[in-house]
């Protein structure tokens, strides 16, 4: 606009100084006419510019408020709602989840010939770990919705001697009211807090000694549990399992009708103040195998003969445990710390066969067995850095009480040892979906033998976003 | 085992007296997993619902746990308001799985997900994890754009009205009286906020994505190198270096995310940081839907200055 009125006046300074010397007056009123003319043109013209860019102006904003006012009223009705679905057969594939984990193992102590005294002997199905690199579990999870009714999820272990395992697959209602669950097929029971973990989401490679000494890695029911969670505002939950009794320990093979084994549990659980939660539970478990061949294992016999024993009886494992969580906020991200201690007493009441197939030539004697025993273990872990966490474990079994029948004395062996472990670890987490672990163990679970055992882990997650209980 | 199973009879006899006397209270439970959802529910049921909020807003969302107390809520909820996209990934579906409660499911009308009925940004091309933690759907931040919360609220007045029909009058009546209300709290911001047009900022995560477009604010890079994954020095450093020339005007972080690493930047790219509420209750100043947004966009105007 400016440009233009400088223009104009530079064309008339122009016109007017250069010739004007040479110019008659008369002529130079007629140019002075014609200038004006000019320059009132050029006004006139400008004039009309600015009204017309002042009109343009105006609109714009006027366009502008329409756009707001628009963008406003278009947010009031719902869009139609966008695809974010798959489209062709495999959108109604099920969540798949790949977890990957393998260990370095280095050990003192052989671990082939390594136990837990009392509790499981020496050359019986008990290792801490293989030496040397080996490959843990490759755990395969499929899961998903069956229908509106029902979800499904299995869980498939390949192990390092390439079989296959089916370590979970189960069934659950979503649609029972009143607070109902019902879980049918095989599934890790809930006698315990840990055991509802598969091994890639615990704090440490191994398991709590109670756990191996009295079920192994995982108690899995193949069976049913109906749960109840209680209309409160602290978490309550009251549940019953029923299942085969096939797996530790129950007898191992079992084709009968009824049930097997049963467990009842109680879980509560609530937040404390603004940055705490907790969890508590108890359980009573209980295994009969009278009547059939019972459960046949692996011992050694006070003179250190390896003998095969039969127990036929009722196992009942009662206990509870207590899990803490805090974090700054409870926003778990970058700091935090989870103390997890579970205690199990064991009762044991039937018969014993000593060496069962007379392996020794004193074998095939029968007498009673009632056995208490306990083990418990306390746990801490703690995150310091978004990265990093640290923790410590103390395990603890003990044998409370053995009451043998005559006929077994001096034949089964009755140690008063009490077998514990200790076992420090650190892990390195650079995301959610993978994980190095150093942890480093010291077993006293055999009397008279100390193994340092030092494990180095990794554990990658593949595929669906896992979602975990607290 | 008779015994047993006799004590859990009666125990199941008295959990339905104590599930009938529930039923028999005059408002509905809600189970929100985000602050802004319990504050809209708050806004259109009014005393009709008791809400209850599963996490806060000093609280990643992402990384929460499904702590007890989230599972003994779920079970009495008739009505379950998350923001979905998969923003709950890590613990809603066990709560849903262990509240054995129908009403809140997938597929009822006590389940909904507010991503479900707004346009979803930044919908990845292709899936990997190497990209970092990458939510299939698009991003789920939804809640910081008010013109989604108006699309979400027309939905949950109609959900409100079905789990509990007896109230749809008042709840559509509060609903309109709402939506009359945010429209013009919308106009008011959008006029506030127009200096922000086209300024560049740096936030923590990719979480201010809604904000930003509507506001016209330019993304100019996260502090996390990927989704998901906090930064490191080397990360800084490299943002540092891609930012240099057209530095931010603000960084951008919520108040559980690490202040020091936006610090760090600050000082070297000379942008101020500055923590927004992020969702209801993220800052003094945002106790409700509209203090969240007239806090966000005053803090976000202070650093203009």
């Amino acid at each position: 606009m400016y440009g233009e009125r400088i223009f104009a006046a530079a064309l008339a300074a122009l016109m007017v100084s250069a010739p004007a010397a040479a110019v008659t007056d008369a002529e130079f009123s007629e140019l002075r006419e014609q200038l004006k003319q000019l320059k009132e043109q050029y006004e006139k013209r400008i004039q009309a510019l600015e009204q017309r860019l002042g009109e343009a102006e105006r609109a714009a904003a006027r366009a502008g408020q329409q756009a707001e006012r628009a963008e406003i009223a278009a947010s009031t009705p719902p869009p139609p709602t966008p695809s974010a679905a798959r489209a062709g057969p495999s959108a109604l594939n099920p969540e798949i989840s790949l977890i990957l984990s393998g260990t370095y193992y280095n050990s003192s102590q052989d671990p082939n010939k390594a136990g837990i005294t009392g509790f499981i002997l020496p050359g019986n199905d008990f290792k801490p770990g293989t030496r040397g690199f080996s490959l843990s579990d490759t755990e395969l999870t499929i899961s998903g919705g069956v229908d509106p009714y029902f979800r499904a999820q299995a869980t498939i272990g390949v192990t390092t001697e390439s079989t296959a395992e089916i370590e979970e697959a189960y069934f659950q209602t979503l649609s029972l009211p009143y607070g109902l669950g019902l879980k049918g097929g095989r599934y890790f029971s809930n006698i315990a807090y840990l055991n509802q973990f598969h091994p890639h989401a615990w704090d440490f490679v191994d398991a709590p000694l109670v756990y191996q000494a009295y079920w192994g890695q995982n108690l899995a029911i193949d069976g049913a549990q109906v749960a109840w969670v209680a209309p409160t505002d602290t978490y309550v939950q009251l549940g019953l399992e029923f299942g085969q009794g096939k797996n530790l320990p129950g007898e191992g093979f079992r084709e009968k009708n009824g049930t097997g084994t049963g467990t009842l549990y109680l879980q509560i659980g609530d937040d404390i103040g603004r940055e705490s939660s907790y969890l508590a539970g108890v359980s009573v478990f209980q295994t009969s195998n009278k009547g059939t061949d019972g459960l046949t294992f692996n011992t050694l016999d006070p003179a250190g003969n390896a003998v095969q024993d039969t127990f036929t009886g009722t196992t009942r494992i009662a206990g509870g445990y207590f899990v803490y969580k805090w974090a700054p906020n409870r926003d778990p991200a970058r700091s935090g710390l989870k103390l997890q201690a579970e205690y199990y007493q064991r009762w044991q009441n039937g018969d014993l066969t000593y060496d069962a197939g007379n392996t020794t030539g004193m074998g095939d004697v029968t007498g009673g067995l009632k056995r208490r025993q306990a083990g418990w273990y306390g746990q801490a872990v703690y995150k310091f850095d978004p990265h990093w966490r640290a923790g410590v474990r103390y395990d603890h079994l003990a044998t409370l009480s053995t009451n043998l029948g005559p006929q077994l004395t001096g034949l089964v062996a009755t140690p008063g040892y009490k077998p514990w472990r200790a076992s420090a670890m650190v892990d390195w987490s650079l995301t959610e979906f993978s994980r190095f672990r150093l942890q480093y163990s010291y077993s006293r679970a055999l009397e008279g033998v100390s193994d340092n055992q030092l494990s180095l882990q990794f554990i990658m997650s593949l595929g669906a976003h896992a979602a975990h209980p607290f | 085992m008779k015994r047993t199973l006799k004590v859990l009879f009666r125990a199941c006899i008295a959990g339905a007296l104590v599930a009938a006397a529930g039923l028999a209270r005059a408002e509905i439970d809600v189970f929100a997993c985000e602050p802004v959802w319990g504050a809209l529910v708050g806004e259109i049921a009014g005393d009709k619902a008791r809400v209850y909020t599963a996490t806060t807003a000093l609280q990643d969302p992402h990384r929460a746990e499904a702590r007890p107390s989230l599972l003994a809520r779920a079970r009495s909820a008739s009505l379950l308001v998350c923001t979905g996209a998969d923003l709950e990934v890590g613990w809603l579906p066990v709560v849903l799985r262990q509240a054995g409660n129908p009403r809140i499911q997938p597929g009822a009308p006590g389940h909904l997900l507010a991503a479900d009925h707004v346009p979803l940004l930044e919908v990845p091309k292709v899936l990997d994890r190497s990209l970092g933690d990458v939510h299939p759907a698009g991003n789920p931040h939804i809640w910081y754009d008010p013109r989604n919360i108006a699309r979400v609220a027309a939905v949950l007045v109609e959900r409100l009205a079905a789990v509990d029909s007896p109230n749809a009058d008042s709840y559509r009546a509060r609903g309109e009286a709402f939506q009359a209300r945010w429209r013009e709290a919308i106009a008011s911001w959008q006029r506030e906020a127009v200096p922000l047009r086209g300024a560049r900022a740096v936030s923590y995560h990719l979480d201010m994505t809604y904000l930003y477009a509507w506001l016209g604010i330019v993304n100019n890079g996260t502090l996390e190198p990927k989704p998901g994954i906090p930064p490191a020095a080397g990360d800084l450093a490299a943002l540092l270096e891609r930012i240099r020339k057209d530095p931010p005007r603000f960084i951008v972080i919520t108040p559980f995310q690490d202040r020091r690493a936006a610090e760090w930047l600050a000082e070297r790219a000379r942008a101020p940081v500055v923590v927004v509420p992020f969702t209801v209750g993220g800052t003094s100043e945002a106790g409700d839907l509209y203090g969240l947004f007239t806090d966000t966009i005053a803090r976000l105007l202070g650093t203009l200055k």
